[in-house]
């Protein structure tokens, strides 16, 4: 085997375990964020509905709010829906976005662990105002 | 590796490791790629993740690059005239 040889299978083994490696890898992850069981028996349901251009949340009590307030480590289930365009909801520090389609619930559950205040931010351009469709998302102690 | 002379090593070395450099602040860099610190366990994770793709992605485009000049000396035939003079 000449050089150029051991260096084509060099390259073909290493991209194979590199890609198979990256995506085993992936597994894990991808189940953390999509699995809705992920950190068990939520403790309570938030109904999040997006439009132009608004965030709304709707708490257990019927009470309504512009902004996402949950207390630290509650393990929260958003309901979120559209009932105009594509959405998404976005929390930086939470690392995920979740597309809102109109007609449809999508389910994702979080559960915070350091109180503060962050950025939620409409993530899937919507409109005119989309840059203004943020609002907050108030961890309290 | 018998056509390559030492200043090619030297040279294809270098090209490796300054592409591998630019390939690093240009493909975002740490600055670029900027991101807040993760709130929770799974925001932990994500960006752990995160990190490992983009540091293997930077193995591969140095290799790929490097693979590049690696054809470039071995096909490089400096008996020949460069056409420019
Ligand atoms: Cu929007």
């Amino acid at each position: 085997m000449d050089t150029l040889e051991k260096l084509e299978w060099a390259t073909i083994i290493g991209g194979t375990v590199l890609l198979f490696g990256l995506g085993a890898l992936a597994l894990p992850v991808l189940d953390a964020l999509d699995n809705p069981d992920y950190y068990g028996e939520p403790d309570y349901v938030v109904k999040v509905e997006a439009g132009q251009w608004y965030w709304k949340f709707i708490y257990p009590d019927g009470s309504e709010s512009g902004e996402l307030k949950i207390k630290n480590g509650d393990i929260v289930r958003l309901e979120l829906e559209s009932p105009d365009v594509i959405h998404s909801f976005y929390v930086r520090e939470m690392g995920f976005k979740v597309d809102i389609i109109p007609g449809k619930t999508r389910i994702h559950v979080i559960s915070a662990e350091t109180p503060g205040e962050y950025w939620i931010q409409c993530a899937e351009f919507c409109g005119a105002y989309h840059g203004g469709m943020t609002t907050k998302l108030v961890i309290e102690e | 590796m018998g056509i390559l002379s030492t200043f090619d090593r030297i040279v294809w070395g270098i090209s490796v490791i300054v592409t591998f450099v630019v390939l690093f602040i240009v493909g975002g860099g740490w600055l670029l790629s900027w991101y807040p610190d993760p709130i929770d366990a799974r925001a932990a994770l994500i960006a752990q993740y995160f990190n490992l793709v983009y540091i293997a992605g930077m193995f591969v485009s140095a290799l790929f690059v490097g693979t590049f000049f690696y054809f470039i000396f071995k096909f490089w035939d400096r008996e020949q005239p460069a056409g420019l003079d």
